[in-house]
This record gives C-alpha cells, structure tokens and sequence, in this order.
C-alpha cells in the first residue's frame, strides 16, 4: 500500500484559511538560515499574501508555520499552499497544530496595569532600542491617537529583515488592535504605506499587527500586564521579548508601552 | 584614491542580528571608509545617498533587496572587507543548518530549561525518570512523564513538589498529550477547537478526541495525567490542578475529564471541583455500569449543540453470524482493553479472563495461557519492561494472533490499532497479513474466525486512517472507529446480546 509521506509542522490561525482553502501557487522570494518566505499572488493591486517556513527555534511570527524537518526551500522554488498542505518539491508539510497569534485579553485590565509594561520598558537601557525610546514612545503614542504621520517617518528605517521603525508601529498597531482602537482607515493607510516602504516580510508583519496579531513573546508580556503580575514576573516576561532579534524585541516592546501609555 | 562596492541581494535575508554584526565587523576593518549593509527600505536608501555612493547603483533596488554599500581606501581593502563580510554570511549559516541551528545539546534537563521552554517531556526507563523530572519540575517546567514503572511514592512527591512551583506533571505512564499546539506522546492530528481534555487514560483520551475530530469537534488541549492519579494514594493532584488550568485557559470551552474507575473519595473531589469550574465540565468514569467512550464523546458533542451521529464502520466483507466460542480480545490500549472488557463481562455475564482483570478470579496466570474468553493488555507494566509498547512494536501480539488462531476454541478475534504520530508507521502492512493468515488457518480447520478492530486514528493521522481500515478490511476484519462499538460486535458474534 502506498503511504503518503508528510512532515509536520505546527501553524498560526492566521494563515489558517491560506493553507486550508483551494490550492495556490507562489515562490520563495527569500530564504535564510531559520525562515523561508514564501508570496502568493494576489488579484488585482492588493500585495502578495506572505507566509513563512520557520525553522523550531525561529520567531513564531503570525504569518508563519513552524516545521520540524526541512530543509526549508531556497529562493526561488515554486510553493504549492492549500488543501491542507504546503508542497515545495519532494516535500509535503502539512499543519497538525496550530497557534492563535491574537492574545485575548481583558483590556480593561490591561489599560489598568498600563504602568506595568511603561516601568519595564523603561527600566531598559538606552542603548537597547533600535530608537531613542523618546522618539519611539512618540511614534507610538500618535498612533493611539490616530496619527500616522510620525509612523511614516520611520516605516522601513533600520537595518534588518524587519527595520526598527516597522518593530514600533507593528507593537502599536497590536496592542491597539487588541483593544479595538485602531480604526479601519489608519490601518489601511500604515498597510499601503508599509507596501512600499519596507520589506515584503516586514510589511505583512505591520498588517497581521493591525489584526492584533502579534509573536507569542509580545502576547506573553500583555497577559502578563492585564493580569497585574507582579513586577518580577512583568519583568521576566519583557525580558523573554527583549531576547527577540538584535533590537526587534526592545522595539516592539517600545511599541506597545508607547501606544498604550496613550490609550490609557 | 578611495574604492567603492555597491551590491544588491534580491531575496537574501539575514536576522538583525547578523546584519548588524556584519556592518560592525566591516566599518571597523582597517581602511574601510563607510559601510551600509541593509534591506533597500528608501530610508536606507537616503542613507545611502547621504553617505555619498552612487545613486544609479541603487536605481533597481526594491525593499525587499538587501543593500551592500562598502567604501574603502583602496581595492585590497576593499576586497578585504568584502572577504570578511562574505565569511560573517557563510559562518551564520553554516552554524545555523546543522539541525536548523541547534546548538550544542545541554548536559541537564534544568541546563536545557535555562535556555528557555516551559515543557519538558521525559521519556526515560522509569528507575532514572524521577531524578530528570524532578529536575524538571524545581527548574519551574511542567512535565510531560512518558516513562512508565514510576514507583508511586515518587510520583507524589513529583506532584507535590509541582503544585508549589506552580507547574503540572502529565504522567507516569502519560501516553498522550497535546499542550501549547504541540502532540506529545501518542498524539494524534487533531482539528483545532472548543474541548480541553484531562485525561488519567492515554489511549482514552485518543479514542475521545479522535471521535470528537471524526464528528467535526477539535480540542484546545489534551492533558494527561498518569494512570494512577486518581488512586486514592495520588488523591488526583494532577488531575485537579490540569482541570484548574483549562478552566482558566479562554480558549477552552467545555472540560472533559476521562478516567477508569477513580477511588470514590478521590472521585467525589474530582466531582465537586468540576462543579465549581467557571468553565462547563463533563466528568466520566469509564468501567463496568458506567457510560462507554463513545457515549461519553457524544455528551460532549450534544453539549456543545452538534448533532450526534453514530462512528463510521467499515463492514467485513462476510456475514456477521453468530459462531461457538470465544473472544479473544488483543490490546495495546489499556483502557480501550477495560471498555471492551466491561462491555463483554456486562453483556455475557461471563468471566473475562485477563492479565489486567475486572474481578480478582479472572486472572490469567502469567504464561497468559488462553481460557474461555480473554482479553489482555499488551500494554500493561509488566508486558512492556524492556521492549516498546505494542502501538509501535506489533510482534508479540502478531505472535498471539497466530497462536489464538490455531486454537480451536477461538471464535472472534478482537483487536485496537492505534494511529497518529509514536505509533507504529504503518501498522495495516504487518497486520492485514497476519490477519488474512489466521483467517486461513481457522478456514482450513473448518472455523469461521471472525477478526474485529478497534482502529483509533483521525482522517489527518499520517498512517491514512482510511487506507489502513479498508487494508484490514480487505483481510477479511471488520473496522470501527468506536472501540465500543468493536467490542459490542465481538460480543454479538459469540451469541451475545445484539446491539
């Protein structure tokens, strides 16, 4: 009897529909040590959809499937989603578990605990940041109060796979979204602008943060705050995200303290 | 006179990390001017134009290209510089393929935990379990505890050094688990959903969740909790505190808790505290008198409004007449074995000899000689020390089904399979043969043996669920999803009530 051979791999809810609905075709427009990235074509203007074979010890980003045994596929490959399955090649993945990238929290307890997550933010040093977390917390706190134009100006600025600038509006975004306050039209304005300003990863990371999606170390910190942990464990648990990247993880965290320091 | 390289990477991605190193590394280096290693973003791209370089270089560039901008003092240094950062590249990677970056294994389970992680699943021969576990549990993990032949003072100790670090021991003898999206143990490909599972019997839980996936309901989580506890000696430690933590879990919306037949003061506190769970909870014993698996996993689906249609079977491909004889029922799963055991006792009201016996009398001696009807758990303790559990090694049960199949005694051989991943890879290719062969054997001895199977498995399970029960099939077994329902079959053919 033939078997049909397949790897496992565990998945975000948010691409959920991607793997699960008709069979699409895309490439892998980026590859590195611990992701591949792969672009589904998209119909008229909208962008590629975006969605990442993330090695176990890589980031579980929102956009991203999580596979134990590879290799990942190299630029370039042609990548079969849907009907359950990612297919590249002689490879068949297929999810057998699956993640919620968005943290449900009370957020009323999380606007109460607010000081929380701006003390931890705080406590970190300078140098830690992508940014000045002056400007940062500035960037952010426009954002609560609907006012994209400081994130504009840092869209796409820095160095890495997901610039410092995106780290702060994507931590924004989440935890505005979170709370319901991010209203439709600015976040339909920060995705188009993130379109062209950023990378293709960096930007589908900002739309699923617009969704109040966001990496299990960032929803970690927040239900760590809504619940009114005490210091020690608010501070271990911002910990586990400033280990994130060189500066994402500081960054995002700067995000979320900013935009929600403004909320509140 | 100074000597520029510009270079754009299409698709080439590093982390942060890597690219700041690198850019560190490269505008530190002797006779270099200015360095800019960075994705093409048009704010790069204003650096880059303020550092000077040439703007035409860069004309093509999208976001999504990574810019390589170097500026040195002459070529030599140029290409130097080029050198070391071509090695910083190839050193990330070639560290970071093998075994898609794992480091160095630790030499503890704490030393492993420092690095991060919240489970440890311990697999060890239960004489050098507790010393890991235990390690585990000090270090603020929760365990999952695979290891059977855990004596029991340890595990309460396990258990109760766990609820003062605020964690869960899942085990001994924890078959099955799902935690955090992840299938431990035996673990089947279940749908995601609304069913968290507690769990003081592995194969249970599977044959609960896997009914549960074939009517279209997914779980939140599956926790085990050991086979022993809700003795009254463990008095359901693990049991209460998993209960706890799903009813806190949001995703979670009604709490199931399986187990064989608990101590009844152990079970009066399983009870009371399932009534004061915010979340809605269903409780059941399963054994003889109580309701079956499969009823218990249709008062989970009524609970959650679905509507309750009864497990898929696939028919043998003969008439299911009654015949004289036996059943002999070979199980790898020690609560599928109970059920089955509890359902042919109740119905025929005779004995059902067995290694791990519903009444004292019942008990095979230990050459596990066949007698009137039998059912045993190849699964047990005592049958496991020092060789794998029959769901992934098959031989001494395919050794069983030829010997029952010459005995003329033998009327229905009753059988579980289970699937999902940690079973056996493909188990219709050793037993659909054996099968077929005993069937011939009977046939040739003038005896219709009739083969009935348990198999529990979901559509997702990478063995192919279907393709394994039509393999049986076609071996001349009859397949049902519901081991309650195999065993009902099995009973009827021996002359027993009908269904």
């Amino acid at each position: 009897m033939a078997q049909r051979r397949f790897f496992p791999g565990w998945a975000s809810t948010s691409i959920g529909g991607v793997i699960t609905g008709s069979v699409r075709t895309g490439t892998v427009i980026a590859d590195g040590p611990a992701a591949s990235y792969v672009a589904l074509p998209e119909d008229d203007d909208t962008p590629d959809l975006l969605l990442g074979l993330l090695a176990p010890d890589a980031v579980r980003l929102p956009i991203g499937m999580c596979v134990l045994e590879g290799p990942l596929p190299p630029r370039g490959t042609t990548v079969h989603v849907g009907e359950g399955h990612i297919v590249a090649g002689r490879h068949t993945w297929q999810p057998v578990r699956w993640w919620d990238p968005r943290p449900r929290l009370d957020v009323a307890a999380l606007f109460a605990h607010a000081d929380l997550l701006i003390d931890a933010v705080d406590a970190e040093p300078a140098g830690s940041f992508g940014l000045p977390l002056p400007v940062a917390l500035a960037v952010a706190g426009a954002l609560a109060h609907a006012d994209a134009h400081p994130a504009y100006g840092v869209l796409g600025l820095g160095p890495g796979l997901t610039p410092t600038g995106d780290d702060i509006v994507a931590g924004a975004c989440a935890v505005l979204a979170i709370a319901g306050r991010l209203d439709d039209s600015l976040r339909a304005a920060l995705d188009a602008h993130a379109h062209t300003r950023t990378t293709a990863l960096s930007a589908a990371l900002v739309a699923a943060a617009g969704r109040g999606e966001m990496i299990p170390q960032a929803a970690r910190l927040l239900a760590s705050v809504a619940a009114g942990e005490p210091r020690a464990d608010v501070a271990a648990a911002a910990r586990s995200l400033f280990a994130v990247g060189s500066t994402s993880g500081h960054d995002l965290a700067a995000g979320l303290a900013g935009a929600l320091k403004a909320a509140s | 006179m100074t000597a520029d390289r510009v270079e754009l990477r299409p698709g080439f991605y590093r982390d942060s990390v890597t690219l700041l190193q690198a850019s560190e590394a490269i505008a530190t280096s002797a006779g270099v001017e200015a360095a800019l290693i960075a994705m093409a973003t048009p704010l790069n791209l204003e650096l880059y134009e303020r550092l000077a370089f040439e703007a035409a270089a860069v004309a093509s560039a999208t976001p999504n290209d990574l810019l390589i901008a170097v500026r040195a003092e002459d070529e030599p240094a140029l290409e130097r510089a080029l050198a070391l950062l071509e090695a910083r590249f190839t050193a990330q990677v070639a560290v970071a393929t093998v075994g898609f970056g794992v480091p160095e294994p630790p030499h503890t389970t704490a030393a492993a935990l420092r690095r991060g992680g919240t489970l440890s699943l311990i697999s060890l021969p239960g004489a050098h379990a507790f010393v890991e576990a235990m390690d585990a549990v000090q270090a603020g993990a929760s365990v999952m505890l695979f290891s059977d032949n855990v004596p029991v003072e340890q595990e309460i100790r396990l258990k109760d050094e766990a609820a003062r670090h605020g964690v869960l021991v899942m085990g001994p003898d924890c078959g099955t688990a799902v935690v955090g999206g992840l299938g431990l143990g035996f673990a089947n490909v279940l749908r995601p959903g609304p069913v968290g599972i507690v769990a003081a019997s592995g194969t249970g839980a599977q044959q609960v969740s896997c009914l549960l996936d074939a009517a279209g309901v997914g779980v939140t989580a599956v926790l085990g909790t050991g086979g022993r506890d809700l003795s009254a000696a463990v008095g359901a430690r693990s049991t209460l505190a998993a209960m706890e933590l799903l009813d806190k879990h949001p995703g979670t919306e009604l709490v199931v808790v399986l187990s064989k037949p608990p101590d009844p003061k152990v079970a009066e506190r399983v009870l009371a505290a399932a009534a004061a769970l915010d979340t809605p909870a269903l409780v059941a014993f399963v054994g003889r008198g109580q309701r079956d698996l499969t009823a218990v996993t249709a008062d989970v689906i009524s609970a959650l409004g679905r509507p309750v249609e009864p497990p898929t079977e696939w028919a043998a491909p003969y008439d299911r007449h009654p015949r004289a004889g036996a059943i002999r029922g070979l199980f790898s799963g020690g609560t599928l074995c109970d059920e089955a055991m509890a359902i042919a006792a109740d119905t025929l009201g005779a004995p059902i000899h067995s290694n791990t016996p519903l009444q004292a009398e019942w008990q095979l001696g230990a050459d596990l000689r066949s007698r009137g009807h039998l059912m045993i758990d190849f699964g047990d303790d005592q049958l496991t020390q020092g060789r794998a559990h029959p769901m992934i090694d098959p031989s001494l049960r395919l050794e069983r089904i030829a010997q029952e199949a010459a005995d003329p005694t033998c009327a229905v051989l009753l059988l579980d399979i289970v699937l999902g991943y940690g079973s056996h890879a493909d188990p219709a290719t050793p037993f659909a043969p054996a099968l077929r062969r005993a069937r011939e054997l009977a046939a040739a001895d003038g005896r219709d043996l009739a083969v009935v199977v348990a198999l529990v498995g979901s559509a997702g399970d990478p063995q192919g669920r279907d393709a394994t029960a039509q393999a049986l099939v076609a071996a001349g077994a009859s397949v049902h999803l519901s081991n309650a329902a195999a065993a009902r079959v099995a009973v009827e053919l021996v002359g027993g009530a009908d269904r």
